[in-house]
């Protein structure tokens, strides 16, 4: 067996009931101790690749599949079973990955169905856990983890069974960006170790230097296939980079002004004042005695690390939750959380559970206000459907859409509010850059008319095109586990 | 993400094993239907109530729990009494107005106990589900040996259940933020409206999550390894032996107890035929 952990020559593969592949004639090679990004524009077929690579498809997703590929020197298509042993997978969501609730027997899990013996087992574990640096969280319930600890802790478990090739499948979608610069350090470790890593990603800045090799699929075709640690750069040479949906390479931290810097020149739209907040059955305070303000027509970014009560703040904001002490003022006037839910647009995470309705245009309809007469509301919702690109979807079913289309309607949704205060949490994690840049030119349409946004978010590229000034929440030590 | 019951070891007051208080759950709950005798089944809810308490010390909920019985209890001796009234009201002047009457007072002179044997169970298991975690349940389900197609849609439900109780959470706080609110009340009012806010996402969150997981397992190899090991060893320790010990012992006690009393007549007021009045018994 050579060297080549990989080698796939002129991949196809149709989904069932579907005319088009989703992925037609990819080759690629790559060895062991190489890294290698899948990128592309949402629907380009890098998820199918890394099923076709975990051997999900064919066993769990039917099909048609076409042309060679070798996994470790093995002819594929092989059993699950067997491919696994080679292959390790990091999904995007590591809550729908982890089975395990406590981090160490997570680790351990793959190894118990491998018969491994419990000496040898625990040996695996232990190292596994130092080189992710989770020896300290080893006995902790997986439910106190943070995203990006959850994250390590799945990679922990592809590293303790000893995985040659480890799959990861938008990895940064919810990471800040000090786990993201962690997660690189990762990649590095494991090519060090011999393993070959293949990252499908849309985010690109943290890979400069991490990965020997770039693929850039687009409608399933290979448009193109780039080598050497500098890899990354000659895709920004690509002339059509943003029509390939694809992000910048150089991205880096925005400066942004501290809200409070924005006081004395921008009126504020909302003031938090001397907010305290625990959950219920929690001793421990998430926020003591707190004041901010939000300046109107601007665009605040929420900045903290992960597990710092970012949501939590949004949350108190929207009126989902009530703070123990203080109040929250819109428009220098008192809210109380009842009138708060009126005023305020909230674009959670998930967008799964914000779609109800039968179309993508009756969604939109629903979401107005009942005070707004129906005439005003239709003319509302068709320049909405326009300016986020969703006019010809407007009659499929909203849970139809694609990931990005989806996004655009929610965030459509809570515009068609007309609220007071927008909150967005976590827009674009795990959308292209062309999906990004919409969703960003029209949170400064937005602003620009008068209206106030809160971004919590850690992308780096949606802030610096987006965001206009900071509001730093610090991770208390009060902040208790489980509670965030 | 506040899961629905993770907690530590030294949240378990008695620090019993998952299986003892299974056994005691299971013992109780069963020994309950042959006892009929209220003394007997007073003295077994007044020790499983000791157990009870001792082994979760979360008082308000053990009060609340005995409110919500006391008050279903109330529910049902109200409902059957208006039905028993009104039938006899029905039935005045006939033949059957006596028997009925007769009937009437049976049963509500036996009504207390059913409840009474409602109660020991209702300790011993609010006593295991009080003090269950998902690692736990699932560290005992491993510990069980339990075959795998028993142990992996057990396994996954269990890892379900946290996430499940957290999309609900999100999916309350998105429909409140579209101005509507879901419970019992507006589903009464709003049954269709209802459906649509929580059936449709629930559905796509959860069969999304569920075949996550069912993926996320398979590619580690869950259930393809005959014997799977362990990294850690699943051992009773001697409170748990004293326990089951306990457990058996008093179980046997109120059985052999309730055998040596004589058969009380049932609620129609004809007594349950003993084993000696069996024919051909003597």
């Amino acid at each position: 067996m050579n060297d080549n952990w990989i080698k796939a020559s002129d991949l196809t593969y149709t989904y069932p009931f579907q005319k088009e592949p989703a992925l037609n004639g990819v080759s690629f090679e790559l060895r062991r101790g190489e890294a290698m990004l899948v990128t592309g524009p949402s629907g380009c077929g890098k998820s199918t690749l890394m099923r076709i690579l975990n051997g999900l498809i064919p066993e769990h997703f039917r099909g048609t599949l076409e042309g060679s590929l070798e996994i470790c020197g093995e002819k594929c298509p092989a059993p699950l079973e067997r491919i696994s042993r080679r292959v390790g997978t990091v999904l995007q969501n590591p809550e729908e990955q982890i089975m395990a609730t406590v981090v160490e027997e997570e680790v351990a899990l793959a190894l118990e169905w491998q018969s491994v013996p419990r000496a040898e087992m625990r040996k695996r574990v232990d190292e596994a856990l130092r080189v992710m640096d989770l020896s300290d969280l080893a006995g902790r319930s997986v439910f106190s983890l943070s995203s990006g600890e959850r994250q390590k802790c799945v990679i922990a478990s592809v590293v303790a069974a000893s995985a040659d090739i480890v799959v990861m499948d938008e990895p940064t979608a919810n990471l800040s960006p000090e786990a993201t610069e962690d997660l690189a350090g990762i990649v590095a470790r494991l090519k060090k170790r011999g393993v070959a890593v293949v990252i499908v990603d849309h985010r690109l800045y943290w890979l400069r230097g991490v990965v020997d090799r770039v693929l850039v699929l687009n409608d399933g075709r290979t448009v193109a296939a780039l080598e050497g640690l500098e890899c990354l750069e000659g895709l920004g040479n690509l002339e059509n980079l943003d029509s390939l949906g694809l992000r910048r390479i150089d991205v880096s931290r925005p400066d942004l002004r501290d809200a409070a810097d924005l006081s004395g020149t921008v009126p504020p739209s909302v003031v938090l004042r001397d907010l305290s907040f625990r959950y219920t059955r929690c001793s421990c305070w998430i926020y003591r005695g707190i004041s901010a303000a939000l300046p109107r027509g601007k665009i605040t970014a929420v900045v903290g690390a992960n597990g710092a009560g970012k949501t939590t703040l949004a949350r108190l904001l929207c009126g989902l939750l009530r703070p123990a002490s203080g109040e929250i003022e819109i428009d220098s006037v008192p809210c109380p959380p009842r009138r708060r839910r009126d005023n305020v647009a909230f674009v959670m995470q998930q967008m799964d559970i914000q779609l109800y309705m039968r179309t993508v245009e009756e969604e939109l309809l629903f979401s107005a206000p009942r005070s707004v007469p129906k005439a005003e509301r239709r003319k509302d919702a068709g320049r909405w459907l326009e300016v986020f690109g969703l006019s010809h979807l407007k009659d499929r079913h909203p849970h139809s859409l694609s990931g990005g289309e989806k996004q655009r309607l929610v965030v459509a949704c809570a515009l068609m509010k007309r609220p007071s205060l927008l909150i967005l949490d976590e827009p674009t994690s795990g959308l292209d850059g062309r999906n990004m840049r919409i969703i960003a030119r029209e949170l400064r349409e937005y602003a620009s008319r008068g209206g106030t946004v809160l971004l919590i978010t850690h992308d780096l590229e949606l802030l610096s095109l987006a965001a206009d000034c900071r509001l730093e929440i610090a991770r208390t030590a009060e902040v208790q586990e489980g509670e965030r | 993400m506040r899961a629905l019951s993770v907690k530590s070891e030294s949240a378990d007051p008695c620090g019993f094993d998952f299986r003892t208080r299974l056994l005691a759950s299971l013992a109780f709950s069963t020994v309950t239907i042959y006892l009929s005798d209220e003394r007997i089944l007073a003295a077994l809810a007044a020790a499983t109530f000791a157990y009870l308490v001792a082994s979760t010390r979360r008082y308000r909920l053990v009060a609340a729990a005995y409110a919500l019985m006391l008050a279903m209890s109330l529910l049902s001796i109200g409902v059957i009494w208006g039905s028993y009234s009104l039938i006899g009201a029905m039935l005045a002047g006939t033949k059957m107005a006596a028997r009925f009457a007769q009937m009437k007072e049976s049963v509500l002179g036996n009504f207390h106990t059913p409840f009474l044997r409602m109660l020991p169970s209702m300790n011993v298991m609010l006593a295991l589900v009080l003090n269950l975690s998902v690692q736990k349940f699932t560290g005992t389900l491993k510990a069980l040996r339990m075959p795998r197609v028993v142990f992996l849609p057990l396994l996954v439900f269990c890892r379900f259940v946290p996430e499940f109780v957290d999309v609900v959470r999100q999916l309350r706080d998105a429909v409140r933020m579209r101005g509507f609110s879901v419970s019992f009340g507006s589903a009464f009012v709003h049954p269709f409206q209802t459906v649509r806010l929580t059936v449709v996402p629930l559905a796509v969150r959860t069969l999304r999550m569920a075949d996550n997981l069912a993926m996320a397992a398979e590619m580690r190899r869950v259930g393809y390894a005959a014997r799977p090991t362990h990294l850690t060893a699943s051992v009773l320790r001697r409170r748990d032996w004293l326990m089951m010990l306990a457990t058996v012992a008093l179980t046997a006690a109120v059985a052999f107890w309730q055998s040596t009393l004589p058969q009380k007549p049932s609620m129609m007021g004809r007594a349950r035929p003993s084993a000696a009045a069996q024919p051909g018994s003597n």
